[in-house]
């Protein structure tokens, strides 16, 4: 797997949604590319943010 | 945020459409940027639902489709304004040619901090600031979405959403590392 590809999948990793075949080549990508690991990393950080802390917002009440 | 889409709902989806109102509203709110133009949306697109009832499969995604007739909304209306949310929107940022390569803003732990630390406000405005369909593609996913309802939303392929979110989600962690302290 190369690093464009990875990247793609990331997200889809994050959220349980890659098959076990691509998984597993994802993993084994990340244990080898330092600079597609650290991408992997801010990923998280970026999808436990969002979650977190974006700022939900509801329609008025009437 | 809420999580998921429910699907199996009923014959007619009047009833239920209230139920995924906060989660509308949210898009809405994203999409247009302040919440009077956010509650105009909503409130034009469950008409537009009711009157498209019966285009709707039962045990479908409902609020999918609720979601593909907002976002379609909020288009006609940017239309009637004579204004293209798309034109300069995400198919132009392109993180290759903009800026240099994710790991080199991600040089190591210091700058993951820095996106740990971003607040509430920095987060809606780094999404208020992008193009309408990175928003969009963005939303959707924290909404638990899956790419391939997305994509359904959309009117697009599917691996056009999983290119259009990786863009987007990139540009997002970079506005986020580059925000002033």
């Amino acid at each position: 797997m190369e690093c464009q590809g990875a990247r793609l999948h990331l997200v889809d990793a994050q959220r349980g949604r890659l098959r076990p075949d691509l998984e597993g080549t994802l993993r084994a990508h990340l244990a080898t590319c330092a600079g597609c690991a650290r991408v992997a990393a801010a990923e998280q950080v970026l999808t436990d943010i969002l979650e977190r802390r974006l700022p939900s917002t509801r329609p008025p009440s009437r | 945020m809420g999580k998921g889409g429910a699907a199996g709902e009923g014959a007619h989806p009047g009833r239920e459409a209230l139920a995924y109102a906060d989660a509308l509203h949210n898009l809405a709110r994203y999409l247009t940027g302040n919440g009077p133009d956010a509650e105009d949306l909503v409130q034009e697109t469950y008409p537009r639902a009711l009157q498209a009832a019966n285009q709707f499969a039962p045990g479908t995604n409902l609020k999918a489709w609720l979601f593909r007739i907002l976002r379609n909304t909020f288009i006609d209306q940017y239309r009637r304004r004579r204004i293209d949310p798309t034109v300069g929107g995400l198919d132009t940022v392109d993180p290759v040619a903009q800026g240099p390569a994710p790991e080199d803003w991600l040089r190591d732990d210091i700058d993951l901090d820095r996106l740990r630390n971003v607040v509430a406000e920095e987060i809606g405005q780094a999404l208020l600031q992008l193009s309408e369909e990175a928003r969009t593609v963005s939303l959707l996913d924290l909404e638990g979405q899956t790419e391939t309802e997305v994509a359904a939303i959309l009117g697009c392929a599917v691996g056009t959403v999983k290119s259009r979110l990786a863009r987007a989600r990139e540009t997002l962690r970079q506005r986020l590392q580059d925000y002033p302290r």
